[in-house]
């Protein structure tokens, strides 16, 4: 019974998602975005997944990146003048933010997966990194992630070639507007 | 539960036999609607589908008319090189202003003409580096169109400009952004992100690290022209025409090489898909750092062989040289993808081996 209800409130709090870019607090966030999905369909990577039961109740139906599925390219790609999420979003849920103020979360790396840090051969994380200083080299082989400067982007963790993944992208240190 | 009388009796049923069925069954339905409208609110669009990994076999058909003849390059033997064999390699210099087209046509004109280079009807796979989105670290459109523009002349049987970029970067729109698409279009191109391409098994019977690669099938049956950019990388040392090659395969597979020794891999791709011929994209090079995010310097060179490791050979030392490196040649020396290809005959890696042909233009 107890495992039963562990399970439970896991199930209604949610954990940290990873909200499109320019996605306002995460209170406000639940309120304002009505599950349309419009962002999900017009994403041109398909990062973007509508979250299901598992990842809290109250979140069913809202939009997260999943950078398993693609990177986000708000900040070099398809999406450099326009967030095409924050272009469809009918509620403004999405606001608008400069590009330069973009961050959505931070990436995160297991270095008992990483192939670099195992002695192998790859540094592909940082070959796709779009922002400068964001993944550093030690000893110029193997890399060195600084959660201060990443964006949270995804591009990283969708090039890793390591099985299973060495990276996950995390919502830590995701800076969101307010309402209005 | 007790009586008033203090006696205990037999347990009472809450619910009876009918209702206990009957509630049983309203819990069963309550959670199949559960299930089914979590399955409906949690439908997503379809993820960007990746490489088809069937091989498409080519249905035969009863009539077929073939206007042209069209060749494709059967060889399956790998050039191996004696050690009396010498390896051509010619630099073009030019200046800021030189046109792309004049550096491209005096390069393969010094090295014997492209008609002597391509025989005839042959389909070509030009393949630039368009492994990002920016100009910087990407093939200048301008040379891969004249390329095709050079390559007409050898009357071959379709040229296609080809890619499949670094995972995660969208070939379609890196060809598009770059510019690459609308000059190669207008120079006679079939422009595909090859990602789109079935993909199909290649032995490697000399390979070291890899006995077979899966390729795009574009790339099999092509004479391969390898166009590279030259750069620096964190990996290789250096990317050029070897490291070029990876674009010619799925995504799994280069996760492969680097889960596998990439260096190794490199050199095991290239000998069983062998550019013939290789023009280095080195008008502008990037140093210090690569293959994104590093100085780019104007070294207005384009570098031509048809040897592809003697070609990596002589265009790593021009960028050594251009970085102020002590000792070029010891240094190109310890790349080890590149020698790691001449040991199973890709090409020559010893520079006492390599003839440079020095041409200067306007």
């Amino acid at each position: 019974m107890l495992a039963l209800y562990e399970t439970f409130s896991v199930t209604f709090e949610g954990s940290g998602l990873v909200r499109p870019p320019g996605s306002v607090i995460e209170d406000s966030f639940l309120g304002v975005c009505i599950r349309c999905g419009a962002c999900a369909k017009t994403c041109p990577t398909g990062a973007i997944l509508l979250a299901a039961w598992n990842d809290g109740f109250r979140e069913i139906g809202t939009p997260k990146i999943d950078a398993l599925r693609g990177p986000c390219e708000r900040i070099q790609g398809r999406c450099e003048q326009d967030a095409q999420c924050q272009l469809v979003c009918p509620t403004g849920a999405i606001q608008r933010v400069e590009r330069e103020s973009i961050k959505t979360g931070s990436a995160l790396i297991n270095r008992d997966r990483c192939i670099a840090w195992r002695g192998g051969v790859c540094l592909v994380c940082y070959e796709v990194c779009p922002v400068t200083g964001a993944i550093s080299l030690e000893r110029e082989n193997r890399p060195i992630f600084n959660a201060d400067v990443c964006v949270g982007c995804g591009r990283c963790v969708y090039a890793c070639p390591a099985q299973p993944k060495a990276l996950t992208l995390t919502s830590n240190g995701e800076k969101r507007p307010r309402v209005g | 539960m007790e009586s008033s009388n203090g006696k205990s009796e037999p347990r009472k049923r809450l619910v009876n036999r009918r209702t206990f069925f009957g509630l049983l069954i309203a819990a069963a339905a309550a959670v199949a609607g559960i299930v089914s409208i979590d399955s409906i609110l949690s439908k997503n669009p379809a993820p960007e589908t990746s490489t088809s990994t069937t091989v498409a076999t080519p249905a035969a058909t009863t009539t077929a008319p073939t206007p042209t003849v069209i060749k494709t390059d059967s060889s399956t033997s790998i050039a191996s090189f004696s050690d009396t064999n010498v390896a051509q390699v010619v630099v073009v210099k030019g200046t800021a202003n030189t046109d792309p087209q004049v550096l491209v046509d005096k390069a393969l004109e010094a090295l014997g003409g492209v008609e002597n280079l391509v025989p005839a009807g042959m389909n070509i796979l030009v393949k630039p580096n368009v492994g990002f989105y920016d100009k910087d670290p990407t093939t200048d459109p301008r040379i891969t169109a004249a390329v095709v523009k050079a390559l007409k002349a050898a009357r071959p049987g379709q040229i296609v400009v080809g890619e499949s970029s670094l995972r995660g970067v969208d070939a379609g729109y890196a060809l598009q952004a770059t510019g690459t698409r609308s000059l190669a279009e207008a120079a006679g191109a079939e422009v595909k992100d090859l990602t789109k391409d079935s993909v199909v098994s290649v032995t490697i019977p000399n390979g070291i690290a890899i006995k077979s690669v899966e390729v795009f099938k574009t790339v099999r049956d092509s004479f391969i022209v390898s166009v590279p950019k030259l750069k620096r990388h964190s990996d290789t040392t250096v990317t050029i025409s070897m490291k070029n090659m990876m674009g010619t395969v799925p995504d799994s597979e280069k996760g492969r090489f680097h889960q596998t020794n990439l260096h190794q891999c490199v050199a095991d791709l290239n000998s069983a898909l062998r550019p013939k011929l290789v023009i280095v994209d080195a008008t502008k090079a990037m140093t210090q750092r690569g293959p994104s995010g590093g100085v780019m310097v104007a070294l207005n060179l384009v570098i031509a062989s048809t040897d592809p490791v003697a070609a990596d050979v002589i265009a790593a030392q021009q960028l050594f040289q251009a970085e102020g490196v002590a000792d070029a040649s010891t240094a190109v020396g310890r790349i080890e993808h590149i020698q790691d290809a001449a040991k199973i005959g890709v090409g020559v890696a010893d520079p006492s081996r390599i003839q440079v042909l020095n041409v200067s233009v306007a």
